[in-house]
């Protein structure tokens, strides 16, 4: 599987600093409200390179967990 | 493969926030809090610390820290991080003691804990949060409030006149020689958020390899606070922030300039040998029950009138009696004199204080004016005669008369005057024996060299008293 | 050991050493720095650890870290510095963390002298701090006491989790009188909600914040049951000729050895007076006192303030007997005649 991030909805608080410090503009804000009310960010692949700049901008410990394509096919 | 996932050092479900099953920190969205939370976590899960580490928080809006870190915890009053830090580090051999603070609780409450504790260079990582306000309590002015910057406490912008200049720490504490590390990072966006990293590994690596004081400033924002959405929030640190607080290292040294020398336990039987401070010698008790000695000394300051009373309650002891020894303290101080209150019974002393005492020993002409009244009618005087021209006027007492000063000189010690009197006191009571007065003294002087002159001097004067002074 | 002749300051770090305190974080103040200068000295050279802290600000919080460690602290100050330690004090109470500090009282208020008074006891004995909590709190009379208190403390401290104090005055701290130090060496013992820095303790959290009313009500209501306890297994004191006094004086600290000696010289007058002195403060004799105060005419507190220990001795009586108060303020120390001269005036009628 390519490299990709996984988004938690709900620990999300949509403050956009995934979606505005990603270098291949992999990820973007969905339309729709997690339980705690934020507009939450989704992934969409274009080109991730699991640089992991997402995870670090972003405050919240479990939101954002970045997956490296280790050649094997598996996630 | 995983590269980049919530760090294990943090709980994996955040129950002292809100119960099982709660994932999200209580910080707002954008917050620096938790990117530098994640730091710490990772750094703390890469050198394999988790057990180690002792992490104190402060008051602000990482007084929770404590709901997210899976490390022990400690949460601190506002400001002293650094000062429980210190007790921490203190006590642990091998802590890895983290104090996490934000700038109102670092650099206005707590700015002389941080000082000191640097200073002192104690171990200790500091990672010191400046958002440049206060975000626990809504927004109010931070000592790291930029000049003009709108709080609700500096609502028309901070005056540099009138609330004065932003403090900037990195170069306060920079001015202190002993810190080991001190850089200010920033987390405006993800290139310095991983040098922000190497810094806090770096701090955490000075404590593993117990080097001393490391301090982080990280450059932070406060959304809400500042009411500019998270993304703006990140470019004004770097458009407003960075310019006033240079993000650069301080300094990183191979070794502290300092070291801690740690105390080396010793064994309960020296403990003991070190608390016994006035060697016991015995004495064979006199069997006669003796009447209450009300003793009072005064002299001038020097004169040793505080250590002759000393010398007096350790022979009481020596003899079996019991004893106290006050020093001229309070309202007893009267007309420039220092003196000594020594009781001595046989039965159990109440009040340690000798108002009226049984046996007065004055030692100039002031201290007779001052206590001659509070003679004890009956009491006996002990005047020394080298100091006191004058003779006492009340007629209810027995009066010694002796150069005490003179026969001290004589015998090579003037300062030993009070022994002297000590001496006579002891012959014209009959309480304490010469040979217990000669026994103690070699215990109860600290200076070894001194001992001689002060036997001559109990010699001297037991040798004066029974010439002049026994018939009488 | 055989008794020898120490002063009460020094006799508290003998006592605490002995008793296994491992930590002295502290700042000079008169008339308590003969403290701080005995533990400097003694504290390194048995392997413990001193370090003169910036303020007592500083000392108490310190003291707080090091006891979050499972050491076992103490600190010793007076008055002002024990004001400024207020906050610490009272997260140590919210904390749960055992301590010791030792109040060498001088007179205030403000910066006053540095003369005996006893004007610290609502300070300390009702807390000091804010919120709802209490101090144990041990009165010495002798250089013997500073040292078996202080001795005592550390163990009575871990036993609560609760902070001990050592409320001395200028008069106790300054007397040199023959001690007897303790034979027993006692250690730190491993607490199960201290802090050590290892797998074993890492899920502990030393905390005095509880946002949920709930829970700080109920951690409150714990204390509170806490404080109880306290109160029924070691409230302590010494009675003399209490067997047929009519006229009951209580006093502690220095206060009570004027009373031991005014005893005397009352009795010489066929003045039945006895004393009782209360060795806790908190927690209070005060069903002793209750029981007392319906053998007696009256009771007569002696006090180096202003009547702030009365308050409690007239509370435990519940208004019985009249209580008449002796109080001296400002460092001014009455003779024993002068209370004798007085009580016979008021208690002859």
């Amino acid at each position: 599987m390519a490299n990709h991030v996984e988004i938690a909805d709900g620990q999300c608080k949509g403050c956009r600093l995934c979606i505005e410090n990603c270098p291949t503009h992999s990820l973007v804000q969905g339309s729709q409200l997690n339980k705690s009310g934020y507009q939450y960010a989704k992934f969409e692949q274009h080109g991730c390179t699991a640089c992991g700049f997402c995870y670090y901008m972003c405050p919240e410990p479990g939101a954002i967990t970045v997956i490296k394509d280790d050649g094997k096919g598996g996630a | 493969m995983v590269k980049h996932a919530k760090p294990k050092s943090f709980y994996d479900e955040f129950v002292r926030k809100g119960g099982p099953g709660e994932k999200n920190t209580h910080y707002c969205p954008g917050c620096g809090h938790g990117n530098v939370h994640k730091l710490v976590a990772e750094v703390i899960d890469e050198l394999g610390i988790q057990d180690k580490t002792v992490f104190c928080s402060p008051v602000g809006c990482s007084v929770f820290a404590y709901y997210y870190f899976d490390v022990g915890n400690v949460q601190c009053a506002h400001g002293r991080a650094p000062a429980a830090g210190t007790g921490v580090t203190r006590s642990l051999e091998d802590g890895i003691v983290i104090s996490y603070q934000g700038d109102g609780d670092l650099a206005g409450i707590g700015m002389g804990s941080i000082m000191h504790a640097a200073n002192r260079g104690e171990h200790m990582a500091v990672f010191f949060v400046n958002n440049a306000i206060y975000g626990m309590t809504g927004g109010q002015m931070a000592p790291t409030t930029l000049v003009g910057q709108k709080t609700l406490t500096s609502p028309f912008g901070r005056s540099a006149g009138g609330e004065g200049f932003p403090l900037t720490m990195c170069e306060i504490i920079n001015t202190l020689q002993a810190p080991v590390f001190i850089e200010r990072v920033s987390l405006a966006n993800a290139p310095r958020i991983l040098k922000a990293k190497r810094a806090i590994r770096q701090a955490l690596v000075n404590q593993v390899e117990k080097k001393g004081f490391s301090f982080v400033e990280l450059l932070s924002p406060c959304p809400i606070n500042w009411k500019i959405e998270p993304v703006q929030a990140r470019k004004w640190i770097i458009d407003t922030m960075e310019p006033l607080f240079p993000v650069k290292n301080f300094r990183n040294l191979e070794e502290a300039p300092a070291k801690y020398e740690k105390p080396v336990p010793v064994s309960d039987a020296d403990m003991k040998k070190l608390f016994n401070v006035e060697k016991n010698i015995s004495v064979t008790p006199k069997e006669a029950h003796i009447d209450e000695q009300l003793v009072k000394l005064a002299g001038f300051g020097g004169q040793g009138v505080l250590s002759a009373g000393v010398l007096l309650a350790n022979c009481a002891i020596a003899e079996k009696h019991n004893t106290s020894w006050l020093p001229s303290y309070g309202p007893e101080m009267r007309g420039g004199t220092a003196n000594a209150g020594v009781i001595i019974s046989d039965g159990q002393i109440g009040s340690p204080l000798v108002d009226n005492p049984t046996f007065f020993i004055a030692m100039n002409g002031p201290s007779l004016d001052s206590f001659e009244t509070d003679i004890l009618p009956g009491g006996m005087a002990l005047i020394n005669t080298s100091l006191i021209e004058r003779k006492v006027e009340r007629t209810d007492i027995k009066v010694l008369y002796a150069p005490l000063t003179e026969i001290a000189q004589e015998a090579g010690m003037a300062a030993a005057a009070t022994v002297a009197g000590i001496t006579m006191y002891a012959l014209a009571t009959g309480v304490i024996a010469i040979d217990t007065i000669k026994q103690v003294i070699p215990l109860s002087i600290k200076r070894k060299s001194l001992v001689e002159e002060n036997l001559r001097v109990v010699d001297a004067a037991a040798e004066y008293f029974r010439k002049n002074l026994e018939k009488g | 050991m055989d008794k020898q002749l120490i002063k009460g300051n020094e006799a508290v770090v003998y006592g605490a050493l002995l008793g296994g305190a491992s930590h002295f974080f502290g700042y000079p103040i008169t008339p308590a720095s003969e403290i701080a200068h005995a533990a400097a000295r003694f504290f390194p050279a048995t392997g413990r650890c001193f370090l003169q802290a910036e303020d007592e600000v500083n000392s108490v919080n310190m003291l707080y870290g090091a006891a979050s460690a499972g050491a076992r602290v103490m600190t010793a100050s007076s008055g002002p510095g024990i004001s400024l330690m207020a906050e610490g004090i009272s997260y140590i109470a919210g904390a749960e963390l055992p301590a010791v500090i030792v109040n060498v009282q001088r007179a205030g208020p403000g910066l006053g002298n540095i003369w005996p008074e006893q004007g610290d006891y609502n300070m300390v004995v009702k807390g000091g701090g804010h919120g709802n909590y209490r101090n144990i709190v041990l009165a010495p009379f002798s250089a013997q006491e500073m040292c078996d208190f202080t001795y005592r403390s550390f163990d009575i401290a871990e036993r609560y989790r609760m902070l001990v104090f050592i409320l001395a005055d200028a008069y106790i701290g300054q007397i040199m009188e023959a001690v007897a130090l303790p034979d027993e060496v006692k250690k730190p013992v491993r607490q199960d909600w201290a802090l050590y820095g290892d797998k074993e303790s890492r899920e502990n959290l030393v905390s005095s914040i509880l946002m949920n009313t709930e829970l700080l009500s109920t951690h409150n209501w714990k204390l509170d049951e806490k404080y109880k306890k306290v109160a029924e297994e070691m409230t302590e004191w010494e009675e003399y000729e209490t067997e047929d006094a009519e006229y009951l004086f209580v006093a502690f600290g220095v206060c009570a050895r004027l009373c031991v000696s005014a005893l005397q010289g009352l009795r010489k007058m066929n003045i039945r007076a006895g004393l009782l002195r209360p060795k806790t403060l908190f927690p209070f004799p005060s069903k002793r006192l209750d029981e007392l105060g319906k053998k007696i005419k009256s009771a007569v507190v002696v006090e180096l303030n202003n009547g702030q220990m009365a308050d409690d001795v007239e509370l435990a009586m519940r208004c019985a007997v009249p209580v008449l108060r002796y109080n001296w303020m400002g460092g001014k120390v009455p003779s024993t005649q002068e209370i004798i001269d007085r009580a016979a005036k008021d208690l002859r009628g």
